[in-house]
């Protein structure tokens, strides 16, 4: 009996854990016992995750579990964790349903892992569109905000609109081959129609870049991003953009790196990525708002993302791996700074939003918030000595061994000029006096809230030196890549 | 040689110094106090200690001492290892004597936000010292980027009006050098197989097309050309020194601007010593335009730090002439004059910072006659401003001179043009002097003291250090003889 769930045990404790917080909710249980049973039952998860792994591909080769899923699935569950656990208390000041958050946050979650393991496109869909639906919910959670309200709108319709591509796509690389399977697909090119390959190919990818927010199908994001709850946005920007980047990485590793002779993606990819970070690079100087400064912002780092892709080369995907994680630690780092650091006054109708000038002198009243905040901006423009300069250093290796010099000439360009936005929320925090809008800084850093900072402090700031983190990245990452790649080759 | 790893403790002191600043806590007065005080001493610590390394440092030998490699330490082709030669141990020692004295030059007007003040001076040591030592090439980057982060929040917080704008320009020009400096840097580093320096030889070139060697010299020298600065790129430094903090402005010209030039001998003399002889042409007249135009520039300023600054921009502009000379003089005379100017743009920002604080004017216009308030002062303000202008017995001619020698035997059209500067320095330099020391005492200067006792020591420090090269500069030639030898011979 319990080899039969052996495999999916995390998402399946995950997904009864979840039904199991939304019962003790409906039954008016106490919020904080609610919440530490979510936190329970993913730390739960994510210890099935790492300790009933099996290598393999099961029902019927629907799933696939291998070191590299495994690595993603402890990490992101780990993330999901510290992130409610450090920001439990920080939720009621929003005008949602602490419970049902939780519960669309794990029912999320078991989508990202499904879409993870995935190894049938049908599989890969029902991943996606779990994570989706949740998504949208947790979108618009707060009832009475009519821009949550029409942050989830456009996201649910947009989002549908992406998946209807991903069904067509499908539905045209089973009608060129007659399987979903991501193993046998790469063997049946041969010798069909390759127009209906390419593009279904194309319209895949195309809906998962739209998952990614790459330019030009990023369209949607600022204002999802913005009117969504805080604590939405910064799952939206961690956690999901992980899961996607994980997805086009098995893809492009997987059942697409056989059909190089029928469709170049590479010129896809990286038409996007250069896109990408162009955009990244100037829209947001003339952001006022935090929440849409940093999604745009996000489509420069999804498009640096992108270029370490685009290739499909293991010390790029590797590379990649290691940027996105990265990423995604400092952008929940930032993101529980600024919930922490949110006031209660906001009233309900209104955007739920944090503009740039009510961080005006904040290191002088709350320096600690401050200077996480600094650090985290910095790590991500990729300064040394933060940790965000490692895996930028990586892909930018890898971009020059595969000697793409105009990509090259992009990144360097648009590298210098993102820093200018992040230096200017520096200077807002640190140099500006203080501004009376400021959002009064209900919280002092302490209990949890230094508890969660300290360790991800450390790691932003002596992470790229210390023997640890090399060892994840050589160890883990590059061996669980490594693995990608070769599972195909053979 | 000892085995003790002396610059992984010249490394961890002023750390120190930073995790003890980050605990202290009080009133406000208490905390500036106690932060000062644990600041002078790490930063001292740190300058006994270079003392060690420079007593013990075999100036027979050519090769890295002192190297001290952590293994565990590291990651992603960035490995500790540190280890110096002479041309390092030169930037090491000025650093470690300038800090100190940056921190007694602060000593009283720093009020506001001290500890966060101390932070960042400290840092930046450390940052600073890290890139000189490093013999790892990604280590250097790091260091050499870091660098930046303490500076722009010392001009951010502490710097006057226009001091935004002033730092997004010094920060994003020099971070756009930067990566492309680290784009080149990757390239040399995957095609010879490592980031170790001891492992980059002079051969490399021969093994890249003409092409890609071209590409790799203009993207390392563009990034350098920025930090020092050179001729069109100069245009961040007045503008950053007028709006620093006399004491960032004292690290800015005193340090910062000499990793530019220790990069140079380090990477591009390393790496391609051929490409450089070749392409001295460039480097040659950007440098004589530098030295004319920047010295023009400086004749004309009405503000002090500007002309400080300007003249900053001519000074170096022998620096470079004399690294891309490739001749033994020639390297020795551009590092002695690195070490001079940093001595002497240190002393007359301080300079500069005494009369402002008291008149609250960088005006050349508002002053006057300070010799007769301020005699002993302005004695020591004159040695200062005659290392300026290169007048022999002081460093400031040292490094002209040999330069200048270097090059006249290289190309002598150069060198005619470089010795104009050797005119136009005096021109404001003196005129300088003139204008704010001599003459009848202005309205603004009436209130202007005679400087303590604190103040006149930091002056006669640096006086002395301009002395000391100026009379006997084998001080600082006899360490770096082996180093450039070899280094001019191509590498190992």
């Amino acid at each position: 009996m319990f080899a039969l769930i052996q495999p999916i045990a995390a998402e399946f404790i995950l997904f009864f854990g979840g039904c199991l917080v939304l019962l003790m909710d409906a039954f008016k249980a106490q919020q904080r016992r609610v919440l530490f049973l979510g936190l329970i039952v993913i730390l739960l998860a994510s210890v099935a995750a790492y300790s009933f792994h099996i290598e393999g591909a099961f029902y019927s080769g629907m799933f696939v579990s291998n070191a590299y899923t495994v690595l993603i699935k402890v990490f992101l569950l780990l993330v999901a964790a510290g992130f409610i656990f450090s920001t439990a208390n920080f939720l009621d000041k929003y005008s949602f349903h602490p419970g049902e958050y939780l519960v669309m946050l794990m029912f999320m979650l078991v989508g990202i892992l499904l879409m993870i393991s995935a190894q049938h496109f049908m599989m890969l869909y029902i991943g996606m569109e779990v994570q989706a639906l949740s998504a949208y919910t947790l979108a618009s959670m707060q009832r009475r905000s009519s821009f949550a309200s029409e942050a989830g709108v456009k996201y649910f319709i947009l989002g549908s609109l992406a998946s209807v591509f991903y069904l067509l796509g499908v539905s045209l690389l089973y009608g060129a081959s007659g399987t979903l399977a991501f193993s046998d697909l790469g063997t049946m090119v041969a010798g069909s129609s390759l127009s209906h390959w390419a593009v279904g190919v194309v319209l895949v990818i195309v809906s998962l870049l739209f998952k990614l927010s790459v330019v030009p199908f990023h369209l949607w994001a600022p204002d999802v991003y913005q009117g969504a709850p805080t604590p939405s946005t910064a799952v939206f920007s961690s956690i999901v953009k992980v899961g996607g980047v994980v997805v086009l990485i098995r893809l492009l590793s997987g059942p697409f790196a056989l059909l190089q002779q029928v469709i170049d993606l590479k010129l896809v990819l990286l038409c996007g990525a250069v896109l990408s970070l162009l955009w990244g690079a100037v829209v947001p100087i003339f952001q006022t708002s935090i929440k849409r400064l940093l999604t745009h912002a996000g489509v420069g780092h999804v498009g640096f993302v992108l270029l370490g892709l685009s290739y499909a080369k293991a010390d790029g995907l590797a590379a990649t791996s290691l940027y996105i994680l990265t990423y995604c630690v400092t952008a929940i780092m930032v993101f529980i700074a600024l919930i922490s650091l949110q006031n209660k006054q906001g009233s309900e109708d209104e955007l739920d939003d944090i503009s740039l000038n009510s961080l005006k002198g904040i290191a002088n009243i709350r320096p600690k918030h401050a200077f996480v905040l600094a650090v985290g901006f910095l790590s991500m423009a990729g300064v040394p000595p933060l940790i965000g300069f490692f895996p930028k250093l990586l892909i930018l290796q890898h971009v020059l061994q595969q000697e793409s010099y105009i990509a090259l000439a992009v990144v360097v360009i648009t590298t210098a000029v993102s820093l200018f936005y992040y230096l200017k929320i520096i200077k807002v925090m640190y140099i500006d006096d203080v501004s009376p809008h400021i959002i009064q800084p209900v919280n002092k850093m302490r209990g949890r809230l230094f508890l969660v900072f300290l360790p991800l402090l450390l790691l932003h700031i002596v992470g790229g030196y210390v023997p640890w983190i090399q060892n994840f990245y050589e160890h883990s990452i590059t061996k669980g890549v490594n693995a990608l790649v070769q599972d195909q080759a053979k | 040689m000892i085995g003790f790893p002396f610059l992984t403790l010249l490394l961890l002191l002023p750390l120190v110094g930073i995790i003890v600043v980050a605990f202290i806590k009080g009133a406000e007065d208490q905390v500036r106090r106690n932060v000062r005080a644990v600041t002078l001493w790490s930063s001292l610590a740190t300058f006994l200690v270079s003392c060690v390394v420079w007593s013990e440092f075999d100036v027979a030998k050519s090769s890295y001492q002192f190297v001290h490699e952590i293994p565990a330490l590291g990651g992603m082709g960035l490995n500790y290892i540190v280890g110096i030669d002479g041309v390092s141990l030169l930037m090491v020692m000025l650093t470690t004597f300038l800090m100190p004295v940056v921190v007694i030059a602060g000593w009283g007007s720093i009020q506001r936000r001290a500890k966060e003040y101390y932070l960042a001076l400290l840092a930046m040591e450390v940052f600073i010292l890290g890139a000189f030592v490093s013999i790892n090439t990604l280590m250097f980057y790091v260091f050499f980027e870091a660098v930046l982060i303490p500076m722009f929040l010392l001009i951010g917080i502490w710097g006057g009006e226009n001091r935004i704008y002033a730092m997004y320009k010094f920060f994003i020009y020099t971070f756009l050098g930067s990566v492309l400096m680290l784009v080149a840097f990757l390239y040399v580093g995957f095609v010879a197989g490592s980031f170790n320096l001891m492992e980059w030889h002079s051969s490399f070139e021969l093994g890249l097309s003409k092409g890609i060697a071209m590409a790799l010299w203009w993207a390392l020298f563009v990034g350098f050309a920025i930090k020092i600065p050179m001729f069109p790129v100069h245009t961040w430094l007045p503008l950053a020194h007028v709006e620093a903090p006399a004491t960032a402005s004292m690290l800015l010209a005193g340090i910062l601007l000499k990793m530019g030039g220790y990069a140079m001998i380090r990477f591009h003399l390393l790496l391609f010593p051929r490409l450089s002889e070749e392409l001295f042409y460039i480097v040659a007249i950007l440098s004589v335009i530098a030295i004319v135009y920047a010295s023009l520039l400086a004749w004309v300023q009405r503000d002090m730090k500007k002309l400080v600054a300007y003249s900053s921009v001519a000074h170096m502009g022998y620096v470079t002439l004399g690294i891309y000379s490739q001749s033994k003089v020639g390297i020795n005379g551009a590092m002695v004059q690195m070490v001079s100017h940093g001595v002497i743009s240190a002393g007359l920002f301080f300079m500069v910072d005494v009369l402002y604080r008291q008149t609250h004017s960088r005006e050349l216009s508002v002053y006057g006659g300070v010799v007769s308030v301020a005699p002993k002062f302005s004695v020591l303000s004159f040695v200062l401003i005659l290392g300026l202008i290169g007048v022999p017995l002081t460093s400031g001619f040292v490094g002209e001179i040999m330069v200048t020698a270097a090059v006249f035997k290289l190309t002598p059209l150069f060198a005619i043009f470089a010795v104009t500067g050797v005119v136009l320095a005096p021109i404001y330099g003196l005129s300088l002097y003139k204008r704010v020391f001599w003459g009848e005492v202005a309205s603004g200067v009436e209130k202007v003291k005679e400087s303590s006792v604190v103040e006149l020591l930091v002056l006669g420090v640096f006086v002395i250090a301009v002395g000391w090269i100026g009379i006997y500069p084998k001080v600082l030639t006899a360490v770096l003889d082996q180093t450039v030898v070899q280094l001019i011979g191509g590498g190992l």
